[in-house]
């Protein structure tokens, strides 16, 4: 440490440079205090030293807060928590209360792993569904190349739905990874439950015809097998938490959840060109949200 | 605890600001139009019909619809209607919609106004004009057209 700060020094007084205020804060942001010192005196050499360009120094900090970060810091082994996400959309918004068990792997326990259950109210205004089998949206239903798949648009008809409200409940797997004591990042993702909701009327247009669905209900099963082979109505999220105390965070979050009514009219449905008759429906929703955890 | 009050009212300011937007969306603000269409005397009259107010909603009027140079008009004339939301004017199959021709959106909730009609609708199958709420199924009025 002493070699690293004086090092640091005779630099700075040579240079005539010192820690600018954003770099002050980086530092108080993302170092604990047990390695503030040592991370702080060889991010500075990074940026003084090495690093000009706006994005080098970007790369730098993931860098050292990646592998530097929570060099002394240890984790929990198993951890509980609760959570309630809020999120935004395009005249669709949603709810997610959940609970998750994770369990801490590696040496320091800093990756995660956990399973739990959500329930997630969607609710919107005139959103529009559109075909869902696989077999009919996508160019292959291989799972997981099927993410990759090109949409066959030529099959899309739309079912406008005046006033989807489901409530989803599913058990829930998560992935995450400690940056540091304050920050962590993870992806989750629901793949099996159940959703209730409010039946609604719809506007079916479909191979130039348009039909008004007075009863269109939500999904009721929900399953996850991978891009459009899911049934039904699940959540994903893609977050960075920032821990304020040792129980309580804030995450932002990027969500994508998939919605699904069907018609249950018995003369409305979609006939696809090989004759098939769809009635499941999907809208599929990007939102940006905010979220409260608590940690047990 | 100071914090997650900051962060719940940041999320009620949210929900509420969303909420407000949506409702004012389609409100009832819509001025009286009166339009001279149908005393255009170079088109024909080809279907009318009186509408019939449904229970709990009130619409009255009458339907015309009048053919020039091919292209067919749907003219309400006449037209008093309560308020709402989302309110639709179709061409339907049945007096309780299911089979559509969606003209669009209500111009206005009184006055005489004018909606064309793409293509070349079977009338014999599109018998029935009809006042809807879209985003709360409500039917406003129908009229059998003859």
């Amino acid at each position: 440490m002493i070699f690293f700060e004086n090092t640091l020094q005779n630099y700075c007084s040579t240079h005539n440079c010192i820690l600018n205020w954003e770099e002050n804060q980086i530092c108080n942001l993302f170092f604990s205090n047990f390695c503030k010192d040592f991370l702080r005196v060889t991010y500075v050499m990074l940026m003084k030293l090495q690093c000009n360009s706006y994005m080098k120094k970007i790369t730098a900090i993931l860098l050292l807060v990646v592998a530097f970060g929570t060099a002394n810091a240890q984790y929990k082994k198993q951890s509980q928590l609760a959570d309630l996400a809020v999120t935004l959309g395009q005249s669709e918004n949603s709810i997610a209360a959940s609970y998750i068990y994770n369990w801490g792997l590696g040496k320091k326990h800093r990756w995660d792993l956990g399973a739990g259950i959500r329930t997630t109210s969607y609710f919107g205004v005139k959103r529009n569904y559109i075909t869902a089998p696989a077999k009919l949206a996508r160019s292959t239903t291989i799972p997981f190349l099927i993410v990759l798949a090109t949409q066959e648009e030529q099959n899309f008809d739309t079912l406008t739905v005046q006033r989807p409200l489901t409530f989803s409940t599913n058990l829930t797997f998560n992935a995450g990874y400690h940056f540091s004591p304050k920050w962590y990042g993870g992806v989750n993702i629901d793949v099996i439950g159940f959703t209730v909701g409010r039946t609604t009327s719809a506007i079916l247009t479909s191979n130039g015809a348009t039909t008004l669905e007075s009863k269109a209900k939500p999904s009721a099963f929900n399953l996850l097998l991978t891009g459009d082979n899911d049934l039904g109505s699940l959540n994903s999220e893609f977050y960075l938490r920032y821990n304020l105390t040792n129980h309580c965070g804030v995450r932002g979050v990027y969500q994508f959840l998939f919605s699904e009514y069907k018609t249950t009219t018995p003369d409305i449905y979609q006939v696809a060109p090989d004759g098939t008759q769809v009635n499941r429906f999907r809208n599929k929703v990007n939102a940006f949200g905010l979220a409260l955890t608590y940690q047990f | 605890m100071k914090w997650i009050m900051q962060f719940v009212f940041i999320v009620f300011i949210f929900i509420v600001g969303c909420t407000k937007s949506g409702v004012g969306k389609g409100s009832n603000t819509t001025p009286t139009i009166v339009d001279s269409t149908s005393m255009d005397t170079t088109q024909t009259l080809v279907l009318s019909g009186t509408l019939i107010p449904s229970m709990g909603e009130y619409a009255n009027g009458l339907v015309k619809v009048y053919k020039k140079a091919g292209v067919y008009t749907l003219v309400l004339e006449d037209f008093t209607s309560t308020n709402g939301p989302d309110v639709h004017i179709y061409l339907a199959q049945e007096a309780t919609p299911v089979h559509i021709i969606d003209l669009g959106n209500l111009k206005a909730f009184a006055g005489n106004q004018t909606y064309t009609i793409k293509g070349n609708p079977d009338f014999s199958k599109y018998s029935f004009a009809t006042i809807h709420c879209q985003q709360f199924n409500v039917v406003f009025a129908y009229a059998p057209l003859n």
